[in-house]
């Protein structure tokens, strides 16, 4: 069964998901499911608060937490399906059917191949959390392959919460090509221009595009 | 001073003009006066002959890895969450790590240190029972310091030592976009 999930806090409305799904249903060839998630653990809660006295980006508090929570809730699925994660905020240009059609031995996330080529800003920035290689507005993955990463957060989250504002610097440095093996490589990347963003190349040439929470034109 | 610190000198200036000229504010940082006294704190008041030392957030070393040296340590690790720190370092046993997350994959050693506590979660939850240990911290506010602390009494309470055995602050000035602001030290040597 291919899944196509999304999830719904803070300020996003009904009408997004409406929006999102007509988006999907236009464009897929294939046929789908469709589900956003709204109901969440509240076991994180307690950490997620910001440290005041700090730069932004150092305030820690993982405010998108919920995110990482998928990576449980999965496992209503079964285990032959594929799941692919849609933030509220992005486009679909393309048929979603490539992403149905890819091989699924590791999950997949958005690598920024821009931004690596660009190699300065990123490897200055490294030591500072800053700068993530990763983007988690599209994820694609069969339910339970991303559990080490909630297993994770469960088994440090004081730590987790405390070192991390964004949790795609989370997971690119514990679970990115840089950290130690097991945890490193665990994600397969979607080839450079299948998924564009706003940020880094301004129009939508690929299948999905990202906005990554700037205002829609 | 001998060959062997004109030979790092030489490696890493090498390294950073070659292959990453963008970390040179980085490494600036890290041959600074100030990271000279903050290392010097340190070297001064222990003997670390025959013993192995772990040293945490070494940056590359640029002063601990010479000074453990000259103190006699017959074992020096260093670990660094930063890719490109592995690329530069020389003279000691480099690991690739999060000192956070990994730190039960960690050598064994004598003593550890940290001089960037700030860096950081704080060290009290890491730090092996036990173990000597040299940590500093401050109360700079700039970016990348997920853990400044207020005091050398809110530092020496994150550490939770058994046995405090000295402590210190010294005063230093810092400056960048953020315009010129003056700072505070914290340094704590114990058993953990």
């Amino acid at each position: 069964m291919f899944r196509i999930v999304c999830a719904k806090w803070g300020d996003y409305q009904d009408t997004n998901i409406t929006q999102l799904f007509n988006n999907v249903k236009e464009k897929s060839s294939i046929p789908f499911t469709f589900e956003c998630f709204t109901e969440f653990s509240d076991e994180f809660n307690q950490y997620q608060y910001q440290k005041d006295h700090c730069h932004y980006w150092d305030q820690g508090g993982l405010p998108h937490a919920n995110k990482l929570q998928l990576f449980k809730l999965d496992e209503k699925f079964d285990k032959d399906d594929v799941i692919l994660y849609l933030d509220l905020d992005v486009v679909v240009t393309g048929d979603i059917a490539y992403f149905f059609n890819l091989p699924t031995k590791q999950p997949y996330i958005i690598f920024n191949h821009w931004w690596y080529d660009q190699n300065e800003d990123w490897k200055r920035q490294y030591n500072i959390a800053h700068c993530p290689l990763y983007n988690s507005s599209v994820m694609l993955w069969k339910p339970g392959q991303n559990r080490p990463i909630y297993n994770f957060v469960k088994k440090y989250t004081e730590q987790v919460f405390f070192t991390y504002r964004g949790i795609d610097t989370f997971m690119f440095h514990t679970f990115g090509p840089y950290c130690k093996k097991p945890r490193s490589n665990h994600f397969d990347y979607f080839s450079d221009g299948i998924i564009t963003s706003e940020r880094l190349h301004g129009k939508a040439t690929g299948i999905i595009h990202s906005y990554e929470g700037i205002p829609k034109k | 001073m001998n060959i062997d610190y004109a030979k790092r000198l030489e490696k890493v200036l090498n390294g950073v003009w070659w292959h990453y000229p963008f970390m040179i504010e980085h490494v600036r940082d890290q041959i600074s006066v100030t990271e000279y006294c903050i290392q010097r704190w340190w070297a001064d008041k222990i003997n670390l002959k025959e013993k192995s030392v772990n040293i945490l957030n070494s940056g590359f070393g640029f002063y601990s890895i010479p000074f453990a040296k000259e103190r006699g340590a017959v074992e020096i690790n260093t670990y660094d969450m930063d890719p490109m720190t592995k690329e530069i370092i020389m003279g000691s046993n480099h690991d690739l790590c999060n000192i956070v997350f990994d730190h039960e994959d960690f050598k064994q050693a004598d003593v550890w240190i940290n001089t960037s506590c700030e860096h950081n979660y704080p060290m009290g939850d890491i730090i092996p029972k036990g173990t000597m240990c040299i940590m500093s911290s401050n109360n700079l506010r700039k970016r990348g310091h997920i853990n400044p602390v207020n005091s050398l009494v809110e530092f020496k309470e994150q550490l939770d030592l058994s046995n405090l055995i000295d402590m210190d602050a010294i005063n230093f000035d810092f400056e960048d976009d953020e315009g010129k602001r003056k700072y505070e030290q914290y340094f704590v040597m114990g058993i953990k």
